[in-house]
């Protein structure tokens, strides 16, 4: 009698009692039915194993290349969160350093800041230099004379106007002419 | 080289062993590729962050298995995709490899034509044909992974074979 499709499918699986593989197997090769039954199961095996993923390596890159990144990340979160133990004498110890280190940087920051303080009254800066111009060479002189890094402001008296230089009659006709 | 300083596996050889098996698994699951690497690395990122080591790369393949089973399910569940998806593939041809001209293209086909058959047949039992055939699990592995009983793998993988063949029945395979 064949044994059940079941359990062909099973024994292909190496998933029967060894008591009935023995027979199963003795009946696969006698019975020309249950044998092609078990080669299909083979050849669908085999199929189905054959099938590659084409970029399979290139995924395989990319994917640790993704994973190495985000491990550095987490390990670079991980050092703030890391828990350390110290024994009591190298804790006085640090606190005595840094305290130490509090007190020379006070006291030698209070040092320099006489220094500069001192230095700054050596020079004084100057106000504003009220300077009238009357043409704009005059002023551009004027800047160049002065070898100065200071910022300098041009400022046209209010009230004065703007003259037109050149001849207006000359302008009005040739706006005449292109309109016509 | 990336340092696992808990497991007694470096990742690396971990990670050579198991991410053939792992992105097959997840491709057959999903019949998506870019799908499946994003879920396969998560997968590893998942493995690399557990607080409590696997001592071997047997077992850290199966927990690797499970866990982008898992994803897998539930990216479906997510998308609510898997419904569509079957629906739109039952409805397309089978791709031909046939054609003599294009005998390069045919191991690249190949994969297309496995992938379309698998998704014609229900997840149940597609899931289990997978964990067997790619993930060379036992079917003692596959009921604990997929809480049901060693009686009932036997079944769905029997009954998945016999599905499977019936689409590729119109193939050479």
């Amino acid at each position: 009698m064949c044994p059940d499709k079941e359990l062909i499918s099973a024994f292909f699986d190496e998933e029967t009692d060894a008591q009935w593989s023995n027979k199963i197997s003795e009946h696969i090769d006698s019975c020309s039915d249950c044998n092609e039954q078990y080669r299909k199961i083979e050849r669908l095996n085999k199929y189905l194993l054959s099938a590659d993923i084409s970029e399979e390596q290139i995924i395989k890159t990319r994917v640790y290349d993704a994973i190495k990144r985000k491990q550095i990340v987490s390990q670079e979160n991980a050092f703030w969160r890391r828990h350390i133990e110290l024994s009591f004498s190298v804790l006085a110890s640090a606190a005595v350093l840094i305290i130490a280190l509090c007190i020379v940087f006070i006291t030698g920051y209070s040092k320099a800041m006489e220094i500069v303080s001192s230095e700054n009254t050596i020079e004084e800066i100057p106000q504003d230099i009220n300077v009238q111009i009357i043409k704009l060479d005059e002023a551009a002189a004027y800047i160049l004379s002065e070898d100065t890094g200071y910022d300098i402001l041009i400022t046209i008296p209010s009230g004065s106007g703007l003259n037109v230089k050149g001849r207006p009659e000359l302008i009005r006709e040739a706006d005449y002419n292109r309109r016509q | 080289m990336l340092e696992d300083e808990r497991g007694v596996e470096s990742f690396d050889q971990v990670y050579e062993e198991v991410f053939s098996v792992l992105i097959k698994v997840a491709y057959h699951i999903t019949g998506n590729i870019d799908v499946s690497e994003e879920l396969c690395q998560e997968a590893f990122i998942k493995y690399l962050s557990r607080p409590i080591k696997i001592p071997t790369i047997e077992q850290s393949r199966y927990w690797l298995i499970r866990v982008v089973k898992n994803l897998c399910f539930n990216y479906i569940k997510r998308k609510g995709r898997e419904s569509r998806a079957v629906d739109k593939i039952k409805e397309m041809p089978l791709p031909q490899n046939q054609n003599e001209g294009e005998r390069e293209l045919i191991k690249k086909e190949d994969i297309k034509i496995v992938q379309t058959a698998l998704m014609k047949i229900p997840l149940k039992l597609r899931t289990v044909l997978i964990l067997k055939e790619y993930g060379q699990l036992s079917y003692k592995e596959i009921a604990s992974m997929l809480r049901i009983t060693e009686g009932n793998v036997k079944v769905r993988i029997f009954r998945a074979r016999a599905a499977l063949e019936e689409i590729l029945s119109g193939e050479d395979f």
